[in-house]
Order: structure tokens, then C-alpha cells, then sequence
């Protein structure tokens, strides 16, 4: 699959609850053809940002552009073809087979009165093939492991074929093994189809290994972004998150690696 | 390592989706046969035969071209509606005990038609097209209601709708036991046993008028599968999937209205079939796929109702249970049944 890289950039951007806006005033950038992931405390506005960025949630003030379009202007369906978004608060359908659930990615493509054409049964075969899905194409969600599971979303983000896919917490509920694997997934996925990638990352340490950018949030404002392997700094704990913490080369990798303490933690020997 | 797991954890999922609509294909002629064989007069396979060459006595043959038939079809048209109409609000609401009597549809469609009966006299002589237009103007209004109350943050929210409906059944039903008590002993006669849900006098006026409406709705209703999968992975992941979600739900809403309604205009307020039919077409086919299930949906309503009228005029001699009572003396139990059910689907990610 080779998709042209798409740019996405917000100037001013406003938006939240009225009465209570979540980000205030934000211009920022995109990399395209690049693994950004958004960090920051609860409440930041990751989530919201993601949202909005992704037209999900109504903006209050300023502009989102994608391709120099203004991302208000998009039909639903058309920015789905664009745009792939996998929110953290989806129902799991259980009666539904992976085939199907990665089918449902094509609906931004489909016609009124008529069914899956060819070629979409060859991209929603080429996304079960890209997430090592094709041999349980027919089992039932329900059947699946959680890391199995994620994997088949992202089958159906893949199958709307967009330049973009964003996703919310796409590791949360998963043991540590699964989720590296969806990490390790979602990179391979950057790498060979050029897809650009925002995800909401809890863990630090996940997100500087698994992303080329980072941005991070505090209350509502963009404290920091630039290049993961820079940004990652006990200064930037401290102002994000609050807390202290040493960063460290990680020993077999090299990345910078983020151990939080509190100052009673420290055991006198 | 995950290879492994998988081969162990993951069975193939037995997958019965031919069953789903081959047991109703099955038993719909069936149904059918017995339906025009059984009742007051009890008419042999030989004399059905004969009928159908013209060589059987004009009594017999009033029976079966007059009567059973046309009333078998209104039932199998009415039930098809009603199936649909549950399918569309179950979809609508993330409900499986969702149904087109639960919301207070078939409440609002009946008070309609109640006010139609009694204050329109002069509009009697065409009830062909006024009935399923009150009927309708009912039923609009009832989701009216239920959609202007069931607002949250200025969109429908799935989890009111249930409780507004519920609320909204009580109340329509508590104005016509009022409207009841004022009626000359004789409507009120006619009202109530339409109101019971009854299929009795169904002729081919009724035909004529469920048909059309049926020709156009049936394939609207079909044509929403898709969309209606994709509204089961949640609103926000619907909308990522480029759904109008509001719009998608107004639309599922007005079918499922519109279905109902015509429906409920000639039999009357038949409850269950909108809740049974979708819920054995999901166990049979074992799939939440609309473009498997709607179409066992619909094979199933159009096979319980006529299944329910065929029993009422089958159990005692001479006196006939209406196919509501029927349908709501068998689905009764199979609701509570529905209720003890353990939540399985509809859990998050």
C-alpha cells in the first residue's frame, strides 16, 4: 500500500466543553510520515486533542488544516478516507468475525444499496495480512486475545486506506508483551506504508522508544515537542507530570529511558 | 509464541449462518399450509388441492381464497414490519430488549388510531389510506417525544431512549384506557379488540394496504446494514468511520416508526415480534452481521406471527385467542428468559 504523506497542522486551536475549554490556543504540526506520540498528565488534553484533531469533537476557536484543507469543511465520509481514528471507548462486538469487523473499514468507500466490491475485499485481505491476522479471519472477536483484538482494529483502520491513523491509548488493557507487540505493529506499519501516526501513550518510556516526535501537553498548552530521543529530560517530568525522575540511557538499546522516584523512595544502605 | 496461543485459544467459530435463514425458509410454507388447513371449519389437504384447480365447493373456497389466505399474508407482512421495526431500534439503542411496544411506538400508534376510530367518522369510507396515516402521525409523534426527551447534549442518547419509551407506553396507554371509557359500548368493542392485537376480519383490503408500504420500507430498512454495524462499535468510532451518527440514528428511528406503524394500523398492538424475531435470527445465525441477520429477521417475523394467529385459531373448539395474546402469553416468558440473560456483548475493549 503506498499512500501520499499527509499533513496535518492546527493554527490557534481551541476547543472542550462550553464554559470549559480543554485546549487553549494551539498551533502546531504534524510530521508527516512520522510516529508522533502525545504525552501528558490526566485531564492535559491529550484525548481531547486527538478528538478534535481527528473533526470527533467540535473545535471552539482556530483551524485545523489537512492537505491545506480546512478539516471543517470535510464530509464525515470523505475525512474517514483520510483519516483513520481508533478511540479507547469502543463497544467490542462479540458475533462478528475479524473478517468482518476489518470489512467495516470500508464503509467510508461503500455505496448505498450495494455490497463489498473486489477491490475492497482485497484491501480488507491485504490489512489482515499486514496485522498477521489472515488466519483468523473467520474467528469470532470474541475468541481473540486482548493483544489479537487490537490488532484486528487496527486491520480496520488499515482497510479506510487514510495517510493518517490516530490512535487513543491503543496499548491500555494489554500486558506488557502485547504491548510491545502492537507498538512493534504500528511501527512496522509507519515504516513500510508511510502512514503518519498520533497516539496517546500513558507510558513515557514507550513513547520515546515507539515514536519519532513527541508532544507534550500541560494543562491545555503544548509545554514542549521536538524529536523523542532529545525532548525526554527530568526537567520535562518535572513540568509535565510533577514528579522527579533520572533519565538514563537504557543499557542495550541506548534509549533514553525514564525512572520516576519519590524522595522517600531513596533506601539508605 | 502468539502463533501458538492462537492455534490453541481460537476455534474456528461454528458458524450456522446458512441455518439462520434456511429453518425459517424451512417452516415458512409450512406454517403456511397449516395455517390455511387449521381452524373453525377444518378443511383436508384434498379439498386445499381442489381449491387450487377451482373444482372445490364455493364454500370451501371462499374459506381458503377469502379469508385464511388474505390473513395469513396480513400476518406474515405485519410480522415482517414488526421484526424489522425491533431490529432497527435494538441497533438504535445498544439494547437487545429494545422493540417497537417497549419504546411506546405501538402505544402512540394505537391512541392514534383509537382517535381515528372514534372522532373521523367521515374519513371511515377511505380507511384504506387514513388508518396506516394515523397510525403513522402516531407514531411520529411518540418518537417525537422520545427523541425530543431522550436528548443529551443536543444528541440522542441510547441508554434515555429506553427509560423515555417505557414512560411514554404508559402514558399513551393510560389516555386510551381513558379515551375507552367514554366510547359507545360498540366501537369500544372494535377498539379493544384491536387493540389486543388481532387478525381477525383481515382481508385483502388490508393486503392492499400493507404492501406498498412494506415494498418501499423492507429495502430501506435492509440497505442500513452496514451503517448498522458500524453504530455497534460505539458512537465515537462510528463517527471516525465517517457515520453521521445523529443522522444515522434519526433515520433507524423514522423506519423503525414507519415499519411499526403500518403494521400496528391493521393488526393492531401485536407486541415481541419486534424483540423475538431479531434475537432467534442473532442465536441461529450467530453473527451480529446485519447483512446475514436482517434477512433472518425478516424470514422470522414473517413466520412467528402467522405461526401465533394459526395457534389462536387452533387450541380451544370454537372461541379464538387473538395473535397478541398469543404472541405475548408465548414471548412473555421468553423476555424474562432475555432479562436473566447474563450481559455477553457490549462490553469495551
Amino acid at each position: 500500500m503506498t499512500l501520499t504523506v499527509s499533513q496535518l497542522s492546527c493554527t490557534h486551536l481551541s476547543a472542550g466543553y462550553p464554559g470549559q475549554a480543554v485546549l487553549e490556543d494551539l498551533t502546531l504540526n504534524i510530521p508527516a510520515g512520522q510516529i508522533t506520540a502525545l504525552i501528558g498528565a490526566n485531564g492535559s488534553g491529550k484525548s481531547t486533542l486527538l478528538k478534535t484533531l481527528a473533526a470527533l469533537q467540535p473545535t471552539q476557536g482556530g483551524s485545523i488544516y489537512l492537505n491545506g484543507r480546512d478539516i471543517s469543511r470535510l464530509a464525515p465520509r470523505a475525512l474517514a478516507r483520510q483519516l483513520a481514528l481508533l478511540p479507547q471507548d469502543s463497544n467490542n462486538p462479540e458475533g462478528l468475525s475479524v473478517r468482518e469487523l476489518v470489512s467495516l473499514g470500508r464503509f467510508p468507500y461503500r455505496r448505498h444499496f450495494s455490497g463489498l466490491s473486489a477491490d475492497d475485499q482485497s484491501v480488507i485481505t491485504l490489512s489482515l495480512q499486514q496485522t498477521g491476522l489472515l488466519d483468523l479471519a473467520q474467528t469470532d472477536l470474541g475468541r481473540l486475545s486482548g493483544g489479537q483484538r487490537q490488532r484486528a482494529w487496527i486491520a480496520m483502520a488499515l482497510a479506510q486506506q487514510t495517510g493518517l491513523l490516530f490512535l487513543d491509548e491503543p496499548t491500555t488493557y494489554l500486558d506488557i508483551a502485547h504491548q510491545l507487540e502492537v507498538l512493534q505493529l504500528l511501527r512496522q506499519i509507519n515504516r513500510d506504508s508511510r502512514v503518519t501516526i498520533v497516539m496517546v501513550l500513558h507510558d513515557l518510556n514507550q513513547a520515546v522508544q515507539f515514536s519519532d516526535q513527541l508532544i507534550a501537553l500541560k494543562s491545555g498548552h503544548v509545554y514542549d515537542s521536538g524529536p523523542s530521543y532529545k525532548l525526554l529530560t527530568p526537567e520535562l517530568v518535572r513540568a509535565v507530570f510533577g514528579i522527579k525522575a533520572v533519565v538514563l540511557p537504557h543499557p542495550v538499546t541506548g534509549v533514553p529511558v525514564c525512572l520516576p522516584y519519590a524522595p522517600q523512595e531513596t533506601v539508605q544502605t | 509464541m502468539i502463533a501458538k496461543v492462537t492455534v490453541i485459544n481460537c476455534r474456528r467459530r461454528p458458524r450456522f449462518d446458512k441455518a439462520g435463514i434456511l429453518i425459517p425458509a424451512a417452516l415458512l410454507p409450512l406454517t403456511l399450509l397449516s395455517g390455511l388447513l387449521v381452524g373453525y371449519t377444518g378443511i383436508s389437504p384434498r379439498q386445499l388441492w381442489d381449491c387450487l384447480w377451482g373444482t372445490a365447493s364455493p364454500e370451501i373456497s371462499l374459506i381458503i381464497w377469502q379469508i385464511r389466505l388474505p390473513r395469513l399474508i396480513v400476518a406474515a407482512l405485519c410480522g415482517a414490519g414488526l421484526a424489522l421495526s425491533g431490529a432497527a431500534l435494538q441497533a438504535l439503542t445498544h439494547n437487545p430488549l429494545a422493540d417497537p411496544s417497549v419504546l411506546g411506538i405501538n402505544a402512540g400508534s394505537g391512541f392514534s388510531v383509537m382517535v381515528y376510530l372514534s372522532y373521523f367518522s367521515f374519513l371511515h369510507l377511505n380507511s384504506l389510506f387514513w388508518q396506516p396515516v394515523f397510525a403513522l402521525a402516531g407514531g411520529l409523534v411518540s418518537a417525537g417525544l422520545l427523541w425530543l426527551l431522550s436528548r443529551h447534549h443536543g444528541r440522542l442518547d441510547p441508554r434515555l431512549l429506553i427509560l423515555v419509551g417505557i414512560g411514554l407506553a404508559a402514558f399513551f396507554s393510560a389516555l386510551m384506557l381513558v379515551m375507552g371509557s367514554n366510547m359507545e359500548n360498540n366501537s369500544y368493542q372494535m377498539v379493544a379488540r384491536w387493540l389486543a392485537g388481532n387478525l381477525w376480519g383481515s382481508s385483502w383490503y388490508q393486503v392492499r394496504i400493507l404492501w406498498p408500504w412494506l415494498l418501499l420500507l423492507v429495502p430501506l430498512m435492509f440497505a442500513q446494514n452496514m451503517a448498522m454495524d458500524v453504530l455497534n462499535l460505539g458512537a465515537p468510532q462510528a463517527q471516525a468511520l465517517g457515520l453521521a451518527v445523529n443522522r444515522e440514528r434519526i433515520r433507524l428511528l423514522l423506519l423503525a416508526v414507519a415499519l411499526a406503524a403500518v403494521s400496528i394500523s391493521v393488526c393492531g398492538g401485536i407486541a415481541f415480534i419486534g424483540l423475538a424475531a431479531p434475537h432467534i435470527a442473532r442465536r441461529l445465525t450467530a453473527t451480529t452481521w446485519q447483512a446475514q441477520r436482517l434477512p433472518a429477521t425478516f424470514l422470522w417475523g414473517t413466520l412467528l406471527l402467522p405461526a401465533a394467529d394459526t395457534l389462536g385459531r387452533c387450541l380451544p373448539r370454537d372461541i379464538e385467542i387473538p395473535a397478541g395474546i398469543v404472541t405475548a402469553l408465548l414471548a412473555a416468558p421468553y423476555f424474562l428468559y432475555l432479562l436473566r440473560q447474563p450481559e455477553k456483548s457490549g462490553g469495551k475493549k
